[in-house]
């Protein structure tokens, strides 16, 4: 039984569709039909479709002009052209558009079963690559890092020796770069693994909280500290303590910290006793700390105490190449979360995204996908599940694509004529056809105008 | 396997098939040749079907070729028109399978041996390409005979929702010619015969002792 392929036959000719759907259904495959490309492409937003048949020769839009927005928003469905007999010309082009291949009507029987047993080979293959690229994946994420250039390969293999270790670690990296996530797979690979990972912002409290949230304090300690506390000191005994924005950690504390740090030795707020801890300290920041150091904001020998080995994230903007990987990972969780089928996103949307300079890095990727992800009614991110990322694109980034440049062009003269067909087609010196084509193709509509 | 050649009963006739004793009064599948068709074949397709489908099979009286469904651009008939008038038939069978001598088509395909409504009332089976062997000249009448009952059966598993199968011993695989035809067997495999025996539960139809 084959009741899991789907297909989806699109042809202006009922009886075509009829027949088509007719006998693919005795072969038992799941089938629909559409009438023409809007239709098929509002379809395949909707259902993923493993194969579809796909009429060249159709008003409005063409199979060709279909083609080319399967490859690029669905590039898993495999498609076979319809054409009708003696224009071998028009097949031969779409396949050099990359349909996977052609009939002539009418077909050989033998022949369409051939081809589609052939096609569905072919997709059980694709299946299985993506299956592997999947296991691939795993090589390219380590513990919940993901990166496959150089810079983050190189960085994998750093935590792995340096995890081996037990020495202090500075990390260094722009906001929203994952200093923690390296932290945590630090601690995930060493041998305190199975003790706590003890993470603490040292820029989100006051000085005086700061300290009573490190060192904890004795009950009456000061105003309102009614209880003993633990600090996170105390917490990360046989653990990992992460001190995030350590840079920001005021001087008089820092040498309370480079004491505690040394002996492994402290006492609470209020108390007296010494209480001995054994935990190892990672350290972060995206601040330069040698400028500080020259300013005098931080102190030289508290910075070489965390320092032992230290750790560089590149920015996102340094490994691009990246980014595609990235955005995959993110757009894969957030689907999962939000019980939503979005399986990929379109060439377009990811020229946008690379192109763009992330200046809050992974961060600001992972919270623009999950945005895409939460506003996206199809089955793939677009360009208009993007637009908000438009107006910071810089203009040495603009697009050199014909068809980017038309698509911009089209909608700025539609708007112009407040989406007026007739007058947008004068001014653009097409006729109305010609202009209604385009919109369809580039499914323009005056709520996307903004993409 | 060759084709069995058991009597079947005709719309006509009031005597019992020769296998079994406590029939209905009608069968559940009608027979019926829509133009020039030999007897022979009609009683062997028809036995055939009451065989191993085990269900009671009449033999219709013959009618008209279906020049309705003629094509002047293909020059065949149009199969899918033939389907729609035998479902429209009143005789009181719940499948009926037309046999024809005529080449048979659907406007997406050159031709086809038999075509069926799935999970629909009715089949039709052309004998046209039967005939023939793929490499040229004509065929022994036993493998005419077995080809016949071959497709028919095939189709008429079609009505009762069976899809092609992907088992290489079974009726339901999909041949792509006569020369594949004559490689299958006559009969269902155990998925396909479970998923027929399914089928006439949902259809509610009495299949004949075994």
């Amino acid at each position: 039984m084959t009741d899991k392929v789907r297909i989806l036959v699109v042809d202006d000719e009922l009886v075509i569709r009829e027949s088509l759907h007719g006998w693919l259904k005795k072969s038992g495959y799941q089938v629909d039909t559409a009438e023409g490309g809007s239709a098929a492409l509002a379809m395949l937003e909707k259902t993923p479709y493993d194969l579809l048949f796909l009429d060249i020769m159709m008003p409005v839009m063409s199979g060709i002009e279909v083609l080319e927005v399967v490859k690029e928003d669905y590039p898993q469905t495999l498609v076979v052209m319809i054409t009708a007999y003696g224009s071998v010309d028009t097949a031969v082009e779409a396949m050099k558009g990359g349909a996977n291949d052609y009939l002539m009507k009418p077909f050989d029987p033998d022949q369409l079963s051939l081809l589609t047993e052939k096609l569905m080979q072919q997709k059980k293959l694709l299946d299985e690559n993506i299956f592997l690229r999947e296991q691939m994946a795993e090589a390219i994420r380590f513990e919940n890092l993901v990166g496959r250039s150089e810079a983050m390969q190189e960085l994998f293999s750093l935590i792995q020796d340096v995890a081996e270790s037990d020495s202090q670690v500075l990390i260094t990296g722009e906001t929203g770069t994952g200093k923690e996530l390296v932290a945590k797979a630090i601690h995930a690979k060493s041998a305190r693994c199975n003790g706590p990972f003890i993470a603490l912002n040292c820029g989100g409290f006051p000085e005086h909280l700061l300290e009573s949230e490190l060192f904890g304090h004795e009950r009456g300690a000061f105003t309102g500290a009614h209880r003993a506390k633990k600090g996170r000191l105390d917490l990360a005994h046989h653990g990992t303590l992460f001190l995030d924005e350590v840079g920001t950690v005021p001087l008089k504390m820092q040498v309370d910290l480079l004491r505690a740090l040394e002996t492994k030795e402290f006492h609470r707020l209020g108390g007296t006793a010494e209480i001995e801890v054994d935990f190892r300290t990672i350290a972060a920041t995206n601040r330069d700390l040698h400028q500080a150091i020259e300013k005098g904001e931080f102190r030289q020998d508290f910075f070489y105490r965390l320092n032992v080995i230290s750790l560089h994230i590149p920015p996102l903007r340094d490994r691009r190449d990246d980014i595609p990987l990235l955005a995959e990972h993110f757009l894969d969780r957030y689907s999962r979360e939000t019980n939503k089928d979005i399986d990929t996103i379109n060439k377009a949307a990811m020229a946008i995204l690379k192109q763009y300079d992330w200046p809050g890095n992974v961060r600001e990727l992972e919270n623009a996908i999950e945005r895409a992800v939460v506003i996206c009614k199809k089955r793939r991110l677009g360009l208009e599940e993007f637009s908000f990322l438009a107006p910071h694109l810089s203009a040495a980034a603009e697009t050199h694509s014909l068809e980017k440049t038309q698509i911009a062009h089209l909608v700025k003269v539609l708007k112009e004529f407040d989406w007026n067909i007739t007058k947008a087609a004068q001014a653009l010196e097409i006729n109305r056809v010609t202009l209604h084509k385009k919109i369809k193709k580039y499914d323009l509509r005056p709520d996307r105008a903004s993409s | 396997m060759s084709p069995v050649n058991t009597r079947v009963r005709t719309a006509t006739e009031n005597s019992v098939r020769s296998n079994h004793t406590s029939l209905p009064k009608d069968g559940v599948v009608g027979v019926v040749r829509l133009g020039s068709v030999g007897e022979a074949v009609m009683k062997i397709v028809a036995a055939n079907l009451q065989e191993i489908l085990h269900l009671p099979v009449d033999i219709l009286p013959a009618r008209q070729t279906p020049e309705f469904a003629y094509s002047d651009q293909r020059k065949q008939y149009h199969a899918a028109l033939i389907l729609k008038k035998l479902a429209e038939s009143r005789r009181p069978h719940p499948r009926i399978l037309a046999l024809v001598s005529v080449d048979l088509f659907i406007p997406v395909l050159t031709h086809v041996f038999g075509e069926a409504q799935l999970g629909g009332r009715a089949a039709v089976v052309s004998l046209h390409r039967l005939k023939q062997k793929e490499e040229g000249g004509g065929v022994s009448l036993d493998t005419f005979y077995e080809r016949a009952a071959k497709v028919a059966l095939h189709e008429v598993a079609h009505t009762f929702d069976l899809v092609h199968c992907k088992q290489p011993e079974c009726i339901m695989r999909l041949s792509s010619g006569p020369t594949d035809l004559d490689a299958l067997p006559l009969f269902f495999c155990e998925y396909c015969e479970a998923f027929l025996e399914e089928a006439y539960r949902r259809y509610d139809i009495q299949r004949l002792p075994i």
